[in-house]
């Protein structure tokens, strides 16, 4: 037991810590940059993902908008029919209220992971056994698919949306799901069961042969990494705007995704941090060139990848000081 | 001693290519052989009949009384045949531990919830797995460079990390795929006697595909040789110097005399 805490109490910390700022941000920062905030933590939870399935197993996929659509209608389903009456009969006020509103958003964000596994195991199944462009190629057709469906169903709101009443994810609520996507991902593929993700993006073949069940794993990456699509798209329907389109989940959204986890560096997760962050702020920040803002944007994407086309990170990490690791390499000599 | 691998008239074809042709081979448990033969011989597809890579058109394949042509490679590989490759086939970008480590993977449970949680259970486990790593690439002569990328050691150095990769996953059978292709002489001269070591050690049949005539004769005292995928010769490296066919393989026809 104490090794566990030990191993969680940094964890443990940092969500305390999102809770606190939350809190804080929400009374005394200006709407806008909350709005962005929220929106940079929802980023990192969809580049994160798609960055084990993309970067660290190796497995292209092109459709990560599509899993994001599902856990956003079916947490959308769940709140219209479901939570938001109830809440609303529940009348609270105050504390009580945000407690409530906080554990309810909770479960509407784990159906709207799971909704989104549940499609990325029926996908992946049968995908996972194409490789390279023709995964590329069924993920994004499968992205295309979902959104259609989604646009012809009239009770979801067909092709106009549909508007989500409360509760609404806050800065809190996104960024101790983000903190999570990050820190269980990070933890899986850096175990030494978990190493085998890499192994297979670095030759699969050779990864049969030391006895590792390639399919299971690729299965594996892809539901956890729609499960965590899923989790955002919850979260980001649920957010201030209260409203979803299918248009939203495009296969646009799942190229910018892409082009994020790339920027980044392909299998390093903190750089699929550093390019959510900062491709989702570039835009904001490029307001002032007004017309002129996608031009730029698309030209210092192109500079980057010029200069650095591995990515900005490489496969390298940030490490926090206080990360544990389960060992140590002994130093280069 | 009873035949820990059996290969019993096996054919791969590919197409209309017949890579190799009723093939029959045993090797019994303890065994050293070697499998030489002119290039496209069919050498390295029966390697790779044999881990599963290809599944055979023809004739089954026995490992330890259990048939195993077909299955995928990843189950051939957990019964205990492990193999290195012609060309170094490691995980590049990983680090020489690392590699290491994925060879013991099978040895360790999968545990998602565990590994997510890093509760001591799942602590504990990683900490023995690295115990032994750590153990292997000492015993191998690698522990200096554990932290280097894989791709980055000195190429005998790669070939050994193939070695110690394959040793990881505990196999009863060990194939190597022309351990000594681009050494030079001393460093084959230290791989013979690691081959040898490690033999006793991990108490292993093994059988190597290998060019070095010298090298194969001095370390193998049985020899089969394949030749347009048919096995040609087999015996004692003696037998095999002396045999007609396999002279008439590598270096053709006698001329008539005149």
């Amino acid at each position: 037991m104490k090794v566990f805490w030990q191993n969680n109490m940094a964890l443990l910390v940092v969500l305390l810590v999102v809770a606190a700022a939350g809190f804080g941000f929400q009374r005394h920062l200006d709407p806008y940059y909350y709005k962005i905030l929220v929106d940079v933590g929802i980023a990192i939870i969809l580049v994160v993902s798609l960055n084990l399935i993309n970067g660290i197993t190796g497995q292209f996929s092109l459709g990560h908008a599509g899993f994001m659509a599902v856990g956003a209608y079916a947490s959308a389903a769940l709140s219209v029919l479901a939570a938001g009456p109830w809440l609303n009969g529940l009348a609270l006020g105050g504390a009580q209220k945000m407690v409530v509103e906080f554990v309810a958003l909770g479960v509407i964000v784990i159906v709207g992971g799971v909704a989104a596994a549940l499609a990325g195991f029926v996908v992946g199944m049968p995908a996972l056994r194409l490789r390279g462009d023709y995964l590329a190629i069924a993920t994004l057709g499968f992205g295309e698919i979902i959104r259609i469906v989604f646009q012809n169903t009239e009770q979801l709101g067909g092709a106009r949306g549909i508007s989500i009443p409360p509760p609404r994810s806050d800065f809190t609520g996104v960024y101790v799901c983000a903190v999570l996507c990050v820190a269980f991902i990070w933890r899986l593929v850096h175990s030494v069961k978990g190493k085998s993700f890499f192994a297979i993006r670095e030759d699969e073949f050779a990864a049969a042969t030391v006895g590792i069940d390639t399919t299971k794993y690729k299965v594996i990456a892809f539901v956890l990494g729609s499960f965590f699509a899923g989790v955002a798209g919850a979260l980001f329907a649920h957010s201030a705007t209260g409203y979803i389109t299918p248009a939203q989940f495009d296969a646009v959204k799942s190229i910018e995704l892409v082009v994020m986890v790339v920027l980044g560096g392909l299998g390093s997760i903190s750089g699929s941090i550093i390019a959510a962050a900062a491709l989702t702020l570039l835009p904001e920040i490029l307001r002032g060139f007004a017309e002129y803002r996608l031009v730029v944007y698309s030209l210092l994407l192109v500079l980057v990848m010029l200069t650095r086309p591995q990515g900005l990170m490489g496969m390298k990490e940030i490490k926090l000081p206080w990360h544990r690791q389960p060992y140590q390499h002994k130093p280069v000599a | 001693m009873s035949a820990l691998l059996e290969i019993q008239g096996v054919g791969m074809e590919f197409g209309g290519l017949k890579a190799v042709e009723g093939l029959d081979l045993e090797v019994a448990e303890g065994e050293l052989v070697g499998l030489i033969g002119p290039n496209g011989a069919g050498k390295t597809t029966v390697f790779n009949v044999i881990t599963g890579v290809y599944r055979p058109t023809r004739g089954r394949i026995c490992f330890a009384g259990e048939r195993i042509d077909g299955m995928a490679p990843h189950l051939i590989s957990r019964r205990g045949i492990a193999r290195t490759f012609q060309n170094i086939r490691l995980f590049k970008n990983l680090s020489a531990l690392d590699n290491v480590v994925l060879g013991f993977n099978r040895s360790a449970r999968q545990d998602v919830l565990g590994s997510m949680l890093l509760t001591a259970k799942h602590w504990r486990r990683q900490a023995g797995i690295l115990k032994r790593s750590h153990e292997l690439l000492d015993k191998l002569g690698l522990g200096l460079a554990e932290g280097r990328s894989s791709m980055e050691l000195p190429y005998g150095e790669q070939r050994k990390l193939e070695i110690a990769r394959a040793l990881a996953t505990q196999p009863r059978l060990l194939l190597l795929d022309e351990p000594a292709a681009g050494m030079n002489l001393a460093e084959k001269r230290e791989l013979t006697g690691l081959i040898e070591r490690l033999r006793r050690e991990f108490n292993l049949t093994i059988l190597v595909i290998e060019h070095d005539m010298k090298m194969v004769m001095s370390i193998c005292p049985r020899i089969v040789v394949l030749d347009h995928g048919q096995k040609i010769a087999g015996g004692t490296p003696d037998e095999i110097q002396r045999h007609e066919q396999v002279i008439e393989a590598y270096l053709g026809e006698k001329a008539p005399s005149a």
